[in-house]
């Protein structure tokens, strides 16, 4: 525990210290870091906790002339038997005080760094209530014995609400590792859940968009280094991997599935019924097919007047009971000479309309009529309406192409609203009813896909986003998400969110006015934080803080597809 | 009026003048003359070997700078002087000067610069006059600490460290004989503080001092006197006095003939021979050479960038043959090495300065009360 003073608050006419900010000195030679908490004695015995934003180093030069004089007028080969005075002056802000003083801090009052309690009393660590760990927070790093460390804990009612709801998580790939992070975070929280049977039930469904990442989220990492489980078990956590987990892969050709997973491990999967193939059927999955459409422009209306047509089954689409018959009759349509019944719609939409579903629809397997229950297949409708506490569903979409990914991923939401809407009610019993999760928590990476600043506003899935991001947090749906740059994004999505958390980005990113609060060398640092180096934000935090967190506890495959 | 002065009235009985307070400094910029011109050369030669010629010593400030640097400890001293009140003695209105004196020290140690020993004084000078019972300086200091006693005890804001005496003769500027009273007194303390190092054992071979200014000290005829020459002057041993500001005429060669155009000849980090001499006013023998620290081309004028070295010849030895010419060499060596950095752009006088004495000058001008302030306290 470290009280050890550092330096001594500044108050000049030029730099006056401030309710929100204050500076102070220190010895050139002592080590402090962006983040760090100090303490400043303040009235009343109180003290006043300010967070490091920047540190300078003067001399008593003030011209670079008098350091090119000061080698013998530019000599590379100078030594000096007195060092230029020197020192450090540090701009740090305030982030709260024991009494509630906030009349700005006095000058030549004492610095000190802070001990573990002063830091969380500092960044509001200390009264968090119901605490789920987000991750590890180093402190005075490079100070020896002085430096501490500490687990950092979030409110989970401001992470899957309901004070607040929805994560963002951005990082350029590779070196972000943005799905580990949001996978530690939802680990933890189906650690707790499961733990704590009184509070809420919350069950997850994730979109596997990338390779195997989350295709073997149940199995135990044994690459986990001792580092790694020592914070673990700091963090109070459990080796465990993801438990309660269902696999859906996309039907392929011929009873295979369309995914990069291993052979071994879906044979395993299947035969421990954790595995299924799922398929959507014209019958009753049709209100989907919006979600093909999702990435085209539609300034006239006329996709989505087709897709009323054919989901209102006006003839002779009321005839139609397979993906087959549709695109017959959607090929009728577009023949010249038939008599339609629609006027409105013309011949050239009719077929603009065809070129794009019978892409999607014959190329892909899993928009099949046929679904075998004896052979592991199912509608991803009917088991989302089975989604129960603490169930983990991973849904991969890895070797769709975007489009389909789209559709994918768009069904599952609206399968998810309209379960939490109740719309399935009619289907279920009492029982049934009771077993749905009081929160369900959604996690896709690469929402750029789906929710981009330019998509067009006509966008299906960007409504069911925007929907989920609005109004998800009463409803009990909580969106996960991660992308490469968040400026990229929707702000009614980012806007939402009340966590953020931040990994190393770039530094045309961080110029971006979404960005404008975060203090310049915050921003700097940003585009140099390290593998497992994030920083947080949550309105239950007074700082930002930069945290970091161990290997994912469940076994990543990272090999080649 | 303040405490101070309406006690000072009271103990003399005379009602002061409320006069306009103001710092003396900025009118009075340079009241003292020091470098007078009755020096009196007793030979050109002031080091055991004779060079008709200006020495390079940039091969032994190389040799030297491999090693620790010798000059460990730099002593500044300064003052700053207020006329606070005017008193009328009989017909006459003589003005009370008071003063900051500060004399610090600090200590280089792994480069980097600390303090070692520091004072700061508060004095007033009041006219001689005004104890016109004390016929010697023995009385006149028991009225002066009696005095000082009541002053202190009239107020609690500030201690009163010394009150002091100015001569009065008619012809004279009464605040430059006030003021010059307190540069007497900053002398004092810079021997004091000289004293202090010793006594701490803090001067040595491999710890050496730079005095800022001169070591001339003025010929103290009270034999009892703790700063009586041949009682201070094994202190300096160990210490150098090195100044900025030189009136370059007054340096003689043997024949009499001025100095002056080889000391502006000077090449970098080369030195004059050193000259052995005393004053009339300044007891004790002196080793004085210039050395230059900065290519003549960079500078102002011919004599920017050198600097006065002066040593106090101690032994016996030293006195009949001068300083050891080696001794003369390994000082202008490490005075060479000391020439960067520059505090260039803060001190018109950069290139006559030594960045230590800089850093212990600006050390103690940061430590003075404000001048409105102080002028207030009494």
């Amino acid at each position: 525990m470290s009280e050890r003073i550092i330096g001594r608050v500044a108050a000049l006419e030029k730099c006056p210290t401030t309710i929100d900010s204050f500076c102070f000195w220190t010895d050139q030679n002592t080590i402090l870091n962006p983040f760090d908490v100090v303490v400043v004695e303040h009235l009343n015995e109180s003290k006043t906790y300010g967070v490091v934003e920047e540190i300078s180093h003067i001399t008593d030069s003030d011209s670079f002339l008098a350091q090119f004089i000061s080698n013998d007028f530019g000599k590379l080969d100078v030594s000096v038997n007195t060092d230029r005075i020197g020192m450090n002056y540090v701009s740090a802000r305030v982030v709260g005080n024991t009494k509630n003083i906030y009349i700005p801090v006095q000058n030549g009052r004492s610095v000190s760094l802070g001990s573990k309690e002063d830091i969380q009393t500092a960044l509001g660590l200390d009264e968090i209530k119901n605490p789920v760990v987000c991750g590890y927070l180093e402190m005075y790093s490079g100070l020896g014995e002085d430096e501490v460390d500490l687990p950092v804990y979030v409110n989970s009612d401001f992470l899957i609400g309901p004070e607040g709801a929805h994560l963002n998580i951005s990082g350029i790939s590779g070196l972000a590792t943005k799905t580990s992070y949001a996978m530690f975070l939802l680990n933890a929280l189906q650690q707790k859940t499961m733990a704590d049977d009184s509070k809420k039930s919350v069950a997850y469904i994730f979109m596997n968009v990338k390779g195997r990442d989350l295709l073997s989220i149940d199995e135990s990492n044994d690459n986990l280094g001792d580092a790694d489980r020592e914070m673990y078990a700091r963090m109070g956590l459990d080796f465990l991997p993801f438990r309660n987990v269902r696999y859906f892969y996309p039907y392929g050709e011929r009873g295979t599935v369309k995914s990069y997973v291993r052979p071994d491990v879906l044979e395993r999967q299947m035969q421990s019924k954790q595995a299924k193939k799922f398929k959507f059927t014209f019958n009753e999955d049709n209100e989907s097919l919006d979600l093909l459409f999702s990435n085209i422009e539609d300034p006239n209306q006329t996709i989505e007047s087709i897709i009323n047509y054919i989901i209102s089954k006006q003839s002779p689409f009321d005839r139609v009971d397979s993906w087959q018959s549709m695109l017959a009759e959607v090929q009728n349509m577009g023949t010249k000479g038939i008599d339609k019944g629609n006027k409105e719609i013309s011949v050239m939409s009719w077929r603009k309309f065809k070129r794009i579903v019978r892409k999607s629809v014959e190329t892909e397997k899993m928009f099949n009529d046929d679904v075998d229950a004896g052979k592991g297949e199912v509608r991803l409708e009917n088991e989302i309406k089975k989604l129960k506490a603490d169930d983990v569903y991973v849904v991969d979409i890895a070797k769709q192409d975007e489009n389909m990914q789209a559709f994918v991923f768009g069904s599952v939401m609206q399968a998810v609203t309209k379960l939490k809407l109740g719309e399935f009610d009619e289907d279920m019993t009492p029982e049934q009813r009771e077993l749905v999760p009081d929160r369900i928590v959604i996690f896709v990476d690469e929402l750029n896909k789906y929710a981009a600043a330019d998509a067009p506003k006509s966008s299906p899935i960007l409504r069911l986003l925007l929907d989920i991001a609005e109004r998800g947090r009463s409803l009990g749906i909580v969106l996960f998400s991660a992308e490469q740059f968040k400026s990229a994004i929707h702000k009614r999505v980012t806007g939402n969110c009340s966590t953020h958390a931040y990994g190393r980005t770039n530094s045309i990113e961080v110029t971006d006015k979404s960005y404008s609060f975060v203090p310049g060398t915050y921003k700097n640092m940003m585009t140099r934080l390290k593998q497992g180096h994030y920083i947080i934000q949550n309105p239950v935090f007074h700082s930002l803080l930069k945290i970091r967190f161990p290997m994912p506890l469940y076994k990543q495959d990272k090999g080649d597809n | 009026m303040g405490n101070v002065i309406a006690r000072l009235e009271q103990a003399t009985g005379k009602k002061c003048f409320d006069t306009f307070r103001r710092s003396l400094d900025r009118e009075r910029a340079s009241i003292v003359e020091y470098d007078d011109i009755s020096r009196q050369f007793m030979s050109a030669q002031g080091e055991t070997l004779k060079y008709g010629e200006p020495r390079d010593v940039s091969g032994i400030a190389k040799i030297w700078q491999s090693r620790e640097p010798a000059f460990k400890l730099f002593l500044d001293g300064s003052r700053r002087t207020y006329k606070i009140a005017d008193i009328p003695i009989q017909t006459q209105v003589f003005p009370i000067i008071a003063g900051q004196v500060g004399v610090g020290v600090c200590k280089r140690e792994n480069r980097r610069l600390s303090v070692c020993e520091f004072e700061l004084h508060t004095v007033m000078v009041l006219p001689d006059k005004l104890d016109t019972e004390g016929k010697n300086e023995k009385q006149h200091r028991g009225f002066l600490s009696d005095l000082a006693q009541k002053l202190n005890e009239s107020q609690s804001r500030f201690q009163l460290n010394s009150v002091l005496l100015y001569p009065t003769k008619a012809e004279d500027n009464f605040e430059d004989k006030g003021i010059a009273r307190v540069q007497e007194y900053m002398i004092e303390q810079e021997k004091n503080m000289v004293q202090t190092l010793v006594n701490k054992n803090l001067l040595n071979d491999r710890s050496w001092l730079i005095k800022d200014g001169s070591l001339e000290y003025n010929r103290i005829a009270n034999k009892d006197d703790p700063f009586v020459f041949n009682r201070i002057r094994a202190n300096y041993k160990r210490v150098v006095g090195v100044s900025k500001s030189f009136n370059p005429e007054l340096a003689k060669l043997s024949s009499n003939r001025s100095a002056a155009g080889m000391i502006a000849r000077l090449k970098p980090f080369e030195r004059t021979p050193a000259s052995l001499y005393a004053t009339e006013r300044v007891e004790g023998k002196f080793a004085v050479w210039y050395v230059r620290l900065r290519e003549h081309r960079k500078s102002r004028g011919p004599f920017d960038g050198i600097v006065k070295v002066e040593k106090i010849l101690v032994t016996a030895h030293e006195e009949e043959y001068g300083l050891d010419s080696s001794e003369v060499d390994n000082i202008s060596a490490w005075l060479v090495n000391e020439r960067n950095p520059v505090c260039y752009g803060k001190d018109d006088r950069w290139a006559n300065h030594l960045y230590p004495v800089y850093l212990t000058e600006t050390f103690i001008k940061s430590k003075y009360r404000g001048t409105m302030h102080f002028i207030n306290l009494f």
